[in-house]
């Protein structure tokens, strides 16, 4: 797969540059595959993801496109150790936690969350927004120290009103707040630990365009205000293009293609990434202006 | 409150359309009560016009009808020809026994199927769940019937259990405790055919509903933070799984009451089972319709207390109740 990659891609030439800023995440030879089948089928393996490899700087947006069924959400998934990945390392600071047993990974959990495409389907249909936000908090307790009611209840109000939404809500079930302000709820409750890398596993789809925007533009203030670094999973081209330092392209669960967001527009490689790039363009949206800009 | 009074309307509404039924297909069945009187040339054909004008059946449907509705409004449910009373007090001496046969399977079916559905689920795939899922499709597929010979037939020849009847010969000479062990004894067998038919249905329910909880996004995102699984069952996957375990609780009490019915006449428990089939098979009208009442009320209560526990547990529902209310009151405006 190195081969599709373009020479000055970050992933080639992770070590070799001062000016590279050090990678909060390495992903390196990243396998995963799933067993297909059942008691009465024979169990099949299929490969999930075969080969994905990158790294994101700290404080930088790296956003995994591809087709649907290319890997990019099992990699997230892998990342955020929902998933054990079968081989290769997933690199954290320094540490490996690709093989971590579930009992050591707690330091790691606060440090990335994951917020998720469903918003709706995402919390617990019983809790209020209160609930949701101060869930990781009490979850986390044994890692860190846990804060009392009273604290929990203004870290929350503090949360909300960071991401936009009124303190006033925080006794309101999650069913009485529509689906911006649920991903605005899930954006909150993946702060609260104060994490250094959110993945967000298609988190701007099924949302409206304009409420995609304000989304969009809270990300980038968030990031901003808590130099946070994002893993951005989608197969929209064009959102992608607003808020990514670095793309990588996947097919067939493996990575064929990193680089700088507009060199990916501009000099796209890859079948794959030809075919993004002229999906997004026919659907009219802002790549032609960012390849002009820089060609 | 407004609730549980719109709910019992509903199933007061839903009883009387069943009593409507029951009339007219008893109407339609073929042959009476008194047809085997008819070929005894004992019985004259006046005695048996004047049992006819006796029990109303001369009467057209709908007079027969208002009849046994003003009955069954003062609890009567009507007269029984075979044994000349009213229906109630035959069946609720009866009921007394099947209510202690379905309650103890009931509770005991539950307390064994939602652990071993959650088990079978937070292991997917492993050889617990292999077993459970197999063993519950071979109870599943084997007709209650040939369970219970089957049970039966074991127990009648291993000598393990006490068959036939509720209590031995000797019972009113039994001291107290001896008498509970008596009952105890009998209800062993019946209650073992039930609770093996009713686990394999309401294990698969339980696991089939964890399992789509384990793998909602939102247990994905507390895993995601580190959760411990004790936690994550008990808070989050055991109440949301429970709806769909709640809303089975009333069609298994419903199908207990009309499996333990089958259960009584091949085990000889005297309960509403074997009451039925002998007034079925005679054609005493209103012993087969109180029998039939009898069995819709179950199942309207069962429903009833699942859509209670529904309401008290779930905010949604709750919600969708405030909801409905609230439109109601915006259309009577």
């Amino acid at each position: 797969m190195g081969s599709n990659l373009p020479t000055d891609s970050p992933i080639n030439s992770p070590n070799n540059s001062a000016s590279v800023p050090e990678a909060l995440l390495r992903v390196q030879g990243l396998t995963k595959r799933y067993v297909r089948g059942g008691l009465w089928r024979k169990r099949l393996p299929v490969a999930a993801v075969s080969c994905a490899d990158f790294y994101i700087p700290r404080g930088q947006t790296f956003a995994l496109v591809g087709e649907s069924g290319s890997g990019k959400s099992t990699v997230a998934r892998c990342v955020t150790r929902l998933e054990r990945p079968d081989s290769g390392s997933i690199l954290i600071g320094g540490t490996d936690i690709a093989q971590l047993m579930s009992r050591d990974l707690a330091p790691f959990r606060a440090d990335v969350q994951m917020v998720f495409q469903d918003a709706v389907t995402s919390m617990n249909p019983r809790f209020s927004a209160l609930d949701v936000i101060e869930e990781p908090l009490l979850i986390n307790c044994k890692a860190h120290d846990t804060p009392g009611a009273s604290e929990r209840r203004d870290l929350v109000r503090a949360l909300m009103i960071e991401v936009g939404l009124s303190a006033a809500w925080m006794n309101r079930s999650i069913l009485h707040f529509s689906g911006g302000q649920r991903q605005r709820l899930a954006l909150a409750r993946a702060l609260a630990l104060r994490p250094q890398l959110l993945v967000l596993d298609e988190a701007l789809s099924g949302l409206d365009l304009s409420t995609q925007a304000q989304i969009a533009n809270l990300l980038l203030d968030l990031q901003a205000a808590h130099s946070l670094t994002y893993l951005l999973i989608s197969h929209d081209l064009a959102l992608v293009t607003l808020l990514a330092d670095v793309i990588g392209v996947m097919s067939e669960g493996e990575t064929v293609e990193v680089g700088p967001t507009r060199q990916i527009i501009s000099e796209a490689n890859h079948s794959t990434t030809k075919k993004l790039v002229a999906a997004a363009k026919a659907a009219g949206s802002n790549l032609a202006q960012i390849a002009g800009a820089s060609a | 409150m407004s609730f549980i009074v719109r709910r019992l309307a509903r199933s007061a509404l839903l009883l009387f359309g069943v009593s409507i039924l029951c009339f007219l297909f008893t109407e339609m069945a073929p042959g009476s009560f008194f047809d085997e009187m008819r070929l005894n040339p004992q019985i004259s054909p006046e005695t048996i016009a004047n049992l006819r004008t006796h029990y109303g059946l001369d009467q057209p449907l709908v007079v027969r009808y208002e009849r046994w509705l003003k009955s069954a409004l003062r609890g009567d449910l009507g007269i029984s020809i075979a044994y000349n009373s009213p229906v109630t007090p035959l069946l609720w001496s009866r009921a007394k026994n099947t209510l202690l046969l379905t309650t103890t399977a009931l509770l005991l079916t539950w307390i064994i199927s939602v652990p071993l559905g959650v088990w079978a689920a937070s292991r997917r795939g492993g050889l617990l769940d292999r077993l459970i899922t197999l063993a519950s499709a071979f109870l599943i597929s084997v007709p209650e019937l040939v369970l219970a010979v089957a049970l039966l037939a074991v127990a009648v020849r291993w000598g393990i259990l006490r068959t036939g009847g509720m209590i031995s010969a000797d019972f009113e000479s039994l001291s107290m405790w001896a008498k509970l062990q008596d009952v105890i004894s009998h209800l062993v067998l019946p209650v073992c055919i039930l609770v093996l038919a009713e686990t394999a249905v309401i294990v698969r329910h339980v696991r089939a509903s964890v399992l789509e909880t384990l793998q909602s996004p939102y247990v994905q995102a507390a895993r995601g933070f580190g959760i411990s699984r004790t936690r994550l069952l008990f808070r989050h996957v055991l109440p949301v799984a429970a709806n769909p375990a709640i809303s089975l609780l009333g069609f298994s009490l419903a199908g207990l009451l009309s499996g333990s019915l089958m259960v009584e006449v091949v085990c000889g428990w005297p309960g509403l089972g074997p009451l039925i089939l002998e007034a079925t098979l005679s054609r005493d009208l209103y012993l087969v319709i109180g029998g039939i009442m009898l069995s819709a009320l179950f199942m309207v209560m069962g429903n009833l207390v699942a859509d209670m526990l529904l309401s008290a547990l779930d905010p949604r529902i709750r919600g969708n109740e405030d909801k409905a209310e609230a439109e109601q009151g915006l259309h009577a405006a």
